[in-house]
């Protein structure tokens, strides 16, 4: 069955792209640390915390975005929403930091029980998920223009 | 290990140290704790951990003109057109970067590369060699060897998966071709609401071989500037140094047995620890959709390169992998290109000499045409098409021009490679 959404994910997604149309509808949410008491944030806000260019969250504590593997289609759906991004661009923009030396890309998680350890222990953490897979672990970030 | 040395004792001495190096960072590598941003992504790991990344590009080029060579660096021996009708020696390299996280705001990196060299050699060099640390996450100093970047894709030139053509355009990228400095350089960044400033200020110099010889810089610095404000960029930088090639030094050697009068030609154009500069401005915007970005370079030195600029400016839309690209880049030289010389007899052979060193200054421009499409996880495939117009008095961007080369001609260069990362 979670396959099978997925599938149905990629499919969403890749016609949203092939129409041009944001995938932003999608239940992908952003979410932070339950301990962090972070509510909302801004499109540009999330753009600078996981393209590196911003190093703090609004509230001064230092940001720990975390990534979804590479090949999962919430990672897809999160670039293409918050920085119009595919994942092979964004590679190709991490590629130039890191081989001047100059940043290094989010961390990523294996998969979702890494994801929910890593937020649970770490106040700064920053990541995204299924609306589905949300629980009290997490808190879901409001993104506020 | 910096540059090749005369002494073929020597040579051999710097190649195994760089087979050493690789040796060491694969151990390292081998023992090394998983890596920051993968494994099981718990709290933030602890140092010491290793890293170790790639990348490279292996690539094929054919250039119309075969009275010369077309080169991507300044750092090759030869290229398409001339020496080979078909060259994989223009675009192919291959890159290992080792990154350390040594101690708590303490990081080390080392790259080494293999490319063709000014010697037609492939021996692995150390491109970047420095350790760089964090007074807080915005303001850090790295110390040893790295490169300043005054054109936006200086810094990455070798890394082609990171941009869109096949090679950021020669026109504007052989202006300052050095690719790394050995020095030390502060990075600072702050912000101001939506807005991202990067400031670097570095000091350094460094030495290498180009195509004609040896090539040192000296006490040289730099300030660059990059503001990013969401998909909009600004870039802007200014760098100084002492520059010397000798490969000219015999002519300007000679020019000063004629007394005062040649002592004052060779003192105008030699290149002996002479003041160069560059100032650049660029600019980028990036939607996703499409790109767009342009970007402009004034040299100056008190020497035979004189003052020269180049700009180009790329467009290109992304259709799902496919990204089909334009760019029109052009150089141009503003300091004269000829020089009267001395009005003796005995000194025509010399006074053709130093012309022929003004004449080689790159006046030319391009239109390139061409498309990158991205083939799986971490592979680019692109096919690059470039009409290049050649100055009336100018062998353009070539090299290895022979006897019945005529300026002012229009060449062509097709070109294509694929970009990976490992």
């Amino acid at each position: 069955m979670r396959s099978l959404n997925k599938q149905m994910l990629r499919m969403l997604v890749g016609m949203a792209v092939f129409n041009g149309v944001p995938a932003a509808s999608a239940d992908v949410v952003v979410v932070a640390s339950a301990a962090s008491g972070l509510s909302s944030l801004t499109p540009s806000q999330v753009y600078d915390i996981f393209l590196g260019k911003s190093a703090y969250l609004p509230n001064g504590a230092l940001a720990m975005p975390i990534d979804q593997p590479e090949t999962s289609s919430e990672r897809r759906m999160f670039y293409e929403t918050y920085t119009g991004k595919s994942p092979a661009q964004v590679k190709a923009y991490w590629s130039k930091l890191i081989f001047t030396g100059k940043g290094q890309p989010p961390r990523e998680a294996k998969g979702l029980s890494a994801l929910y350890r890593f937020m649970s222990r770490n106040a700064g953490a920053i990541g995204y998920m299924d609306r589905s897979e949300v629980d009290n672990r997490v808190r879901i970030v409001e993104i506020m223009e | 290990m910096a540059a090749s040395e005369p002494s073929p004792v020597l040579k051999k001495g710097t190649r195994s140290t760089s087979v050493a190096i690789l040796l060491m960072l694969a151990q390292a590598a081998a023992f090394a704790a998983p890596p920051p941003d993968s494994g099981d992504a718990d709290a933030p790991a602890e140092p010491p951990a290793f890293t170790l990344r790639g990348f490279g590009t292996v690539g094929i080029a054919h250039s119309s003109e075969s009275r010369a060579d077309f080169i991507s660096t300044d750092f090759q021996k030869h290229g398409t057109g001339y020496t080979r009708s078909w060259s994989a020696e223009v675009d192919s390299r291959i890159g290992v970067q080792m990154d350390a996280a040594l101690m708590k705001n303490l990081n080390g990196v080392v790259q080494v590369v293999s490319e063709q060299q000014s010697d037609g050699s492939y021996r692995p060099r150390v491109e970047w060699a420095n350790v760089k640390y964090d007074f807080t996450p915005d303001l850090s100093a790295r110390v040893g060897r790295f490169v300043l970047s005054p054109f936006m894709a200086s810094d990455n030139r070798k890394v082609g998966y990171s941009y869109v053509w096949v090679r950021p355009p020669v026109e504007v990228y052989t202006m300052m071709p050095m690719t790394r400095t050995n020095g030390i350089e502060l990075l600072s960044r702050s912000r101001f609401g939506n807005a991202t400033n990067n400031l670097e200020i570095g000091f350094g110099g460094g030495k290498d071989n180009l195509q004609q010889g040896p090539i040192k810089w000296n006490d040289g610095w730099g300030i660059l500037d990059t503001l990013d404000y969401g998909k909009l960029s600004f870039h802007a930088a200014y760098v100084r140094t002492r520059l010397t090639i000798h490969a000219y030094d015999p002519v300007f050697d000679a020019y000063r047995l004629f007394g005062a009068a040649g002592e004052a030609i060779a003192d105008k154009y030699d290149v002996d620890d002479k003041p160069s500069s560059l100032l650049t401005l660029g600019a980028s915007y990036d939607p996703g959709k499409w790109f767009a970005m342009a970007e402009w370079g004034k040299i100056q030195s008190d020497s035979l390169l004189g003052k020269r600029q180049a700009w180009q400016m790329t467009g290109g839309f992304r259709y799902g992998k496919v990204t089909p690209y334009l760019t029109y880049s052009r150089a141009t030289v503003q300091s004269s290109g000829t020089a009267d010389g001395l009005p003796y007899p005995q000194a025509a052979a010399l006074n053709a000499a130093l012309n022929q060193f003004l004449f080689a200054a790159p006046e030319q421009r391009t239109v390139s045409l061409g498309m990158r499409t991205e083939v799986s996880r971490n592979v680019a495939f692109k096919i690059q098409l470039d009409r290049s117009r050649v100055g009336s008095s100018s062998v353009g961007t070539l090299v290895n021009t022979q006897s019945d080369f005529t300026p002012g001609g229009t060449y062509h260069v097709i070109s294509a490679t694929l970009d990976f990362l490992f």
